[in-house]
């Protein structure tokens, strides 16, 4: 007890820690929003502007060609549409496959449950890289190279959907388990149980998954990369930016700003507005390792 | 975060089984499987088998151009020691690692201890620290390389203080190290918020009752949260070491493992043999140690958290 007021420092004094952590942290998060800053005034300047000394931290006039020229030079537009669909198809796909499975690994019973769960968990620790030749060869045994079904079969039943069962099955286990029952002694079958009441109820999950789900597809590189590299109508976004190059390989600077400006334009209005849902999840997603 | 419960409904079946229809725990079984059965087959098709077929191609002298796939025993891994570019590629990786582990990890701390302490900034800090994580890899890879050309705008606000800035990403003595900056300043956010979600699970009368007994925020930190944190600390530790591996796209537009191979990773360089040289078998017999270098890794670090990792729930 005699200690008591060394333990309750002035209020002011406690104002003015805050208000100093406050300030570090603006300067800290300087390099991580300057960059972003700078991609998106970028792609307003012209040619001879974007490598002005002293760099101009506004455009003198906004160059609305240089998005004209991102649709002129690559079929951007389709490009766009492509990243659009596969993830759309990513997301459903997942939703529906990762949320039953994750109910059965919640909540049926069927012999080696927990063993093929952790299995499946540990699938986590293998990285991309080193199943991307044989998922290229295995591709390539199905006809499937130069076409967009890897880039939606692999992310819906590879290792990306072992992230969203596992985020179903934790949230199924956090349901009160009385509500199913009262369906089951009403009669509905275990898949009625699930598609009327778990389901309806796991509605954040599913958000958390379908959100996350989007960033991933919408964000990918290898796969794109190496499943469907050469035909400019196929690609997806994050494979196309990189192309606008002059006849010498440069990059033509202003031309990927303005592409790389439209693609994270989506992203970030999605990550504003659900953030709540889209910051937890990536939480659990890590706790999940 | 709700903890998850194992409800006493379903792991008692036996006792409650007179309540439901005869059969009903031998048709749960028989669903159950149908639930989990299109992700168990994609599972087995799509990361199983492609474990196993990796350890088969590693046998084999594969190139896909000259139309050749015949046993050669160990032979891609004996070739490994005449590469003479796979040392220059395990250094690397070596210092990506080394550089990536702890700066992701203590800076995601601090950050995280900062933001948890920021009162009514506290929600807006955490956005905006977040943001570069859902920014996608390649436009973050582009806008750097962008600004860190021999004339980019890093130059550029240098040379307004008199400063003359290197080539960053071309001078070898910078390179990597500037490619480690860079997957840092991307990924903190997410390390953030692991750090946030574990200092919110910290009952605050553990450091209140510190604090009665005399400690100071010093004393507090280092012998209340700290312990406490140690599990995800360790979390952190094996995510990043993982990560530090699946740092693909950032080399590939930053530096396309340049100068040399001084920034071309061990996957990258799988990348590289196998889908610019063509030399399939020789990658994946890369691959082969690539996958047994993260299992190792990941071993090492369970086998050791008992040392350090204070509470365990």
């Amino acid at each position: 007890m005699k200690s008591e007021p060394q333990v309750m420092r002035p209020r002011s004094r406690r104002r003015w820690s805050g208000i100093a952590l406050t300030v570090i942290l603006i300067i800290g998060a300087i390099p991580l929003l300057f960059p972003l800053w700078w991609l998106v005034t970028s792609a307003f300047k012209g040619l001879n502007e974007i490598f002005q000394y002293p760099p101009h931290l506004f455009p003198d006039e906004l160059k609305w060609e240089n998005f004209a020229k991102v649709f002129e030079l690559q079929p951007f537009a389709r490009q766009f549409l492509n990243s659009l669909y596969i993830a759309a198809l990513n997301v459903i796909g997942t939703l529906v496959f990762s949320s039953l499975a994750g109910y059965a690994f919640a909540r049926m019973r069927f012999p080696g449950r927990n063993v093929l769960f952790v299995l499946m968990l540990s699938a986590l620790l293998v990285p991309l890289e080193v199943l991307i030749i044989p998922l290229y060869a295995l591709m390539g045994e199905l006809g499937w190279l130069g076409t967009h079904l890897p880039l939606i079969v692999l992310p819906v039943f590879g290792v990306d959907a072992v992230i969203g069962t596992f985020l179903m099955r934790q949230y199924f286990l956090s349901l009160p388990v009385e509500l199913e029952d009262a369906g089951r002694i009403d009669g509905l079958s275990r898949f009625g149980i699930f598609r009327h009441i778990a389901l309806p109820l796991a509605r954040p999950a599913l958000a958390t998954v379908a959100i996350l789900t989007f960033l991933t597809s919408w964000n990918a590189f290898l796969e794109p990369l190496v499943f469907v590299s050469g035909v400019p109508d196929l690609l997806t976004v994050p494979v196309a930016i990189p192309l606008y190059a002059d006849a010498y390989g440069f990059p033509v600077w202003e031309v990927q700003m303005a592409a790389s400006t439209l693609s994270i334009l989506p992203v970030l209005i999605v990550f504003i507005i659900a953030q709540r849902y889209i910051i937890p999840g990536f939480a659990r997603v890590g706790i999940a390792g | 975060m709700t903890q998850p419960v194992e409800s006493p409904t379903y792991s008692q079946p036996g006792r409650r089984r007179s309540r439901w229809r005869p059969g009903y725990w031998q048709r749960d079984a028989i669903e159950g499987v149908a639930f989990v059965s299109p992700q168990l087959l994609g599972f087995l098709l799509f990361v199983v088998g492609p474990v196993l077929a990796i350890a088969w191609f590693s046998l084999h002298d594969w190139n896909v151009i000259a139309g050749t796939f015949n046993f050669i025993g160990t032979g891609n891994f004996e070739a490994m020691l005449n590469d003479k570019s796979l040392p220059t590629v395990v250094l690397a990786s070596v210092l990506f690692a080394l550089g990536y582990v702890p700066l992701n990890v203590s800076l995601g701390l601090l950050a995280a201890l900062a933001v948890s302490k920021a009162a009514h900034a506290a929600g807006a800090m955490r956005t905006v620290y977040f943001v570069p994580v859902v920014v996608s890899g390649v436009a973050w890879a582009l806008v750097w390389r962008f600004m860190l050309q021999d004339e980019g705008a890093v130059n550029g606000f240098l040379s307004v203080f008199g400063i003359e800035g290197p080539n960053w990403l071309r001078d070898s003595g910078w390179a990597i190290g500037m490619v480690v900056v860079v997957q840092v300043l991307k990924d903190i956010g997410f390390s953030m918020v692991i750090f946030l979600a574990a200092l919110q699970g910290i009952p605050s009368d553990l450091e209140e009752a510190a604090r009665i007994d005399g400690a100071n925020n010093r004393n507090v930190f280092w012998h209340v949260t700290l312990p406490l944190l140690t599990p995800f600390v360790f979390l952190m530790i094996v995510l990043s070491i993982i990560s530090s591996i699946k740092s693909f796209a950032l080399i590939f537009l930053l530096t396309r493992g340049g100068p040399g191979y001084d920034t071309t990773t061990i996957p990258f360089y799988i990348y590289q043999r196998a889908f610019q040289n063509f030399d399939m078998g020789y990658a994946s017999s890369l691959a082969v140690v690539l996958f047994f270098v993260v299992m190792i890794l990941t071993a090492g670090q369970f086998a050791l958290r008992k040392r350090w990792v204070f509470y365990e729930e």
